[in-house]
């Protein structure tokens, strides 16, 4: 199994540096100056020109690649072209925003859509599927931003039970509670708008399992359903599940673009649109990497928990 | 398995159960919280004590430029940082800030301002004479929009309370020349650094505006406290925050709730709050004029009479119409002044819709245009989409490309750019004709990308005599001259609106200016 994992990990190296290189590529191809995120509109031309022999603007591409790819690996994203500030200071504020409030939805519509699939795949056609199933049609046919607005609408503004916008209130960062006042509608937004998707996909599963043989012999055996349910279908349901699990990473950056910016919530997201907009290359191609590098990450991380789950994995090369 | 579970799930019960206990530790803290989350619990929004919260619609960025801040944001946070010598009003009156009189000389070729005693930076420093002149330096190493017939305005420090400016030639428009949005900088603070970005995050801004910046919150909010070492006087209100809401969804409903104190309402949502005792709605003109420029560089725009054909299809009131929804949220205009300008003419060809002609001019030019706009603003999205439409008809298509602010200042701005060929914009300019000299004059700013020497000429010599009757012909001159060349096509003046809360007061003796909407913030309370 070890000699599987580090398999694919050897695997991945290769892609990542494939990513890196089409970002690098995309940003050499960008109709943009290089020096103009380094620079300020009140320097001279002389110093311009200082600035770009320091940063080896001049040097051949392949070396300026080389450079690029080693201060991303510091962690050093360059800068904006409009802000002039670090990019780094900027994802290091944002991204750790966004994770707050993607990885809690998440998971619980992970732990939701699980006790929904199952239960609407095993009662296939009778009125648990129909509602779950209906409910979850509703779900994807619904826009976030409209869904959002009307959860701001009666839970912040009419009933004001949550502060409409932000994630704390001013003066009080350090107060947990108060995150959690500000953190809530969004969550509820996220939650919902990640189940309907996961539901199905548990649901569609459930259902093919109960078809396969294994049920069979077991009812022929005589056992309640219940007991075919959790016992066999349902762990059988749960292992291409880790794949979805492992697919979500990227989510940790992109994962709440929309919910983000109605609700101001100061994450990844509204960073990234304001950036494609106003066309801040460095950004946009940091954001990319970071998000290219999850998915990639992300592949890795289900095949090897898949792996782990189900040892039938490891014999098939 | 089944214990590993158990544990599992009392792992996460303890964690939860810790985190909430750190949470509601302080119940001073809660109430605050909980207030804020409810409004206050109340019927009618009463926001935070002593807090003025301010929804503004996009981020500042982490840096700021007090030099070459040019979009709203940038501008409303340096006017509250620092502070100008003096401020000229829209009707004409003068603030003195820093500056205590500024007198011209009988030849009117030199100016002589007088500082306040006793100024001082927010880090203690003294303000005097050498930091003035350091600025007015700093602008004319970087531009000449403080150039008189192309030549600079000589500033010099005479002693410390006292700085005088030499004119190369006389000019009517120089103190306001002189005033509008300069923020004297520290000299001891920016002559070693280099460069004017200020990063907010890291670094002290000093200045010498009527609040000092406390704190920015990337993506979130700019929170300044009150400086006490104001020129005119502490202010009244202790704390300013800006709040970044992008979506006006979500400020209408903030500023319902009592979360925000004051929005710029859009025509279209300022239902819930007409006959609304717990709301103020006050609409003011920002002398804004919207406008439409083809670009003269870009292969489609250069011939005159295409030009004069795209012009042909537009249809002013329907642009405006689709934009501020009613009329009573806007004036058109025809000329490059706004309508409230003593020198604003209407004797100027208007390029009336005439569908036909402009059929008949555009038919050997290009069928499809780029049209590039401000997407946040929803009055030039509407804008846009008209334009669209009205292109159509007479069998042109448009492709709308939306940016942001920031984005759409670094395109349009760029003179040799010829990418779009039509821009959608708005200007807010000064009172003074010569104010919008920038505009169109090659060897300044030059916003609407104009090449005409014959124009460049009038606006110097309007500039040059202090004859009012005689300014008045040359600017209806300038006027006529600027709609002929077919590139600027003026929409209208729009009001804005700008709806506070009850608690609100002193707007008047504050003073609702252009751009950055409040003229004095010290001098607004709270009740």
């Amino acid at each position: 199994m070890l000699k599987y994992i580090i398999k694919r990990i050897l695997q991945a190296v290769p892609l990542l540096l494939l990513i890196t290189l089409i970002c690098f590529g995309l940003i050499n191809l960008a109709p943009y100056d290089a020096i103009d995120s380094i620079t300020t509109p009140d320097m001279t031309k002389a110093e311009v020109e200082a600035k770009r022999e320091a940063y080896g603007l001049n040097d051949p591409v392949i070396v300026q690649y080389g450079r690029w790819v080693g201060n991303v690996l510091k962690g050093d994203f360059g800068y904006s072209l409009l802000s002039h500030t670090s990019i780094k200071y900027d994802l290091k504020i944002r991204i750790p925003a966004t994770i707050k409030l993607v990885v809690p939805s998440y998971l619980t519509a992970y732990l939701l859509s699980i006790v929904l699939g199952l239960l609407a795949g095993s009662h296939k056609n009778k009125w648990p599927d129909k509602l779950i199933d209906g409910m979850c049609s509703i779900g994807i046919a619904t826009p976030t931003f409209w869904f959002a607005m009307i959860i701001m609408y009666f839970l912040g503004y009419k009933l004001k039970i949550f502060p409409l916008m932000g994630m704390h209130t001013i003066g009080l960062e350090h107060s947990f509670a108060d995150f959690m006042r500000h953190f809530a509608m969004p969550y509820i937004v996220l939650t919902i708008g990640f189940l309907p998707d996961l539901t199905r996909y548990v649901r569609g599963s459930t259902i093919s399992q109960f078809k396969e043989d294994y049920v069979i012999v077991q009812q022929a055996f005589g056992a309640k359903k219940a007991e075919i349910l959790f016992k066999h279908v349902s762990k059988n349901v749960l292992i291409p599940l880790i794949t979805k699990l492992g697919m979500a990473l990227p989510m940790l950056v992109t994962g709440a673009v929309i919910t983000e910016t109605i609700f101001s919530w100061p994450g990844i997201g509204p960073y990234f649109v304001s950036a494609i907009q106003a066309m801040d290359y460095p950004i946009v191609m940091s954001v990319l990497v970071l998000s290219g590098t999850l998915v990639i990450l992300g592949n890795l991380l289900s095949d090897i928990l898949y792996c782990l789950t189900d040892p039938r994995i490891k014999s098939m090369k | 398995m089944k214990k590993k579970l158990v544990s599992i799930l009392l792992c996460a019960v303890m964690a939860v159960t810790a985190l909430t206990g750190c949470g509601s530790a302080d119940p001073e803290e809660e109430a605050k919280s909980k207030a804020a989350a409810e409004g206050s619990a109340g019927k009618e929004a009463t926001g935070t004590d002593g807090i003025f919260t301010y929804a503004i619609g996009g981020d500042t960025g982490n840096t700021l430029n007090p030099l070459t801040a040019d979009d709203r944001w940038g501008l409303m946070t340096c006017h509250l940082l620092y502070a100008p010598a003096y401020y000229i009003y829209p009707d004409g009156t003068v603030d003195y800030i820093l500056a205590e009189s500024m007198e011209a000389s009988e030849d009117g070729l030199t100016y002589t301002m007088k500082l306040k005693d006793g100024l001082k930076w927010s880090d203690g420093e003294a303000l005097n004479a050498e930091d003035v002149a350091f600025t007015y330096d700093s602008i004319n190493a970087e531009t000449e929009n403080l150039y008189i017939d192309g030549k600079p305005i000589q500033v010099e420090a005479v002693d410390d309370t006292t700085v005088k400016f030499t004119l190369p030639s006389v000019s009517a428009s120089v103190t306001e020349i002189l005033s509008s949005e300069i923020s004297i900088l520290p000299k001891h603070i920016f002559e070693e650094k280099n460069t004017f970005d200020v990063n907010m995050l890291e670094e002290e801004v000093v200045g010498s505006g009527p609040y000092v910046l406390e704190e920015y919150k990337t993506g979130q909010y700019l929170k300044f406290k009150k400086n006490s070492d104001y020129a005119n006087g502490e202010a009244k209100i202790d704390t300013i925050v800006y709040r970044i809401i992008e979506s006006n969804d979500t400020a209408t409903l903030a500023l319902q709730n009592g979360e925000i104190d004051a929005w710029i309402g859009l025509p279209d949502m300022l239902d819930p709050y007409q006959d609304n005792d717990s709301f103020n709605i006050t609409n003011y003109s920002e002398g804004r004029v919207s406008y439409m420029r083809l670009n003269p560089m870009t292969e489609n725009m250069k011939d005159k009479s295409y030009r004069e054909g795209i012009l042909q299809a537009m249809n002013r009131d329907e642009i405006m119409l689709a934009a501020y929804t009613d009329s009573d949220f806007y004036e058109l205009c025809y000329s490059f002044l706004p309508v409230t300008n003593g020198f604003y003419t209407e004797d100027v060809e208007k390029w009336d819709q005439d569908l036909d002609k402009a059929k008949e001019l555009t038919a050997n030019g290009s069928k499809s245009l780029k049209l590039c706009y401000v997407e946040e603003d929803a009055v030039q999205t509407n804008q846009a989409l008209t334009i669209q439409a009205e292109l159509k008809e007479i069998g042109i298509q448009v492709e709308l490309v939306g940016m942001n602010q920031a984005a759409y200042m670094k395109v349009a701005y760029d003179n040799s750019n010829t990418e779009y060929d039509i821009f959608l914009g708005g200007y807010v300019m000064g009172v003074d004709p010569d104010m919008y000299s920038m505009l169109f004059v090659s060897t300044k700013d030059n916003m609407i990308n104009y090449n005409n020497k014959e124009i460049d000429e009038l606006f110097a010599k309007g500039n040059a005599t202090l004859d009012e009757a005689e300014r008045k012909d040359i600017y209806t001159e300038v006027q006529k001259k600027v709609a002929e060349e077919a590139v600027f096509y003026p929409f209208g003046c729009n009001l804005r609106t700008l709806v506070t809360s009850a608690r609100v007061e002193g707007i008047e003796d504050a003073q609702l200016v252009p751009i950055y909407t409040f003229g004095d913030l010290s001098k607004l309370e709270l009740k």
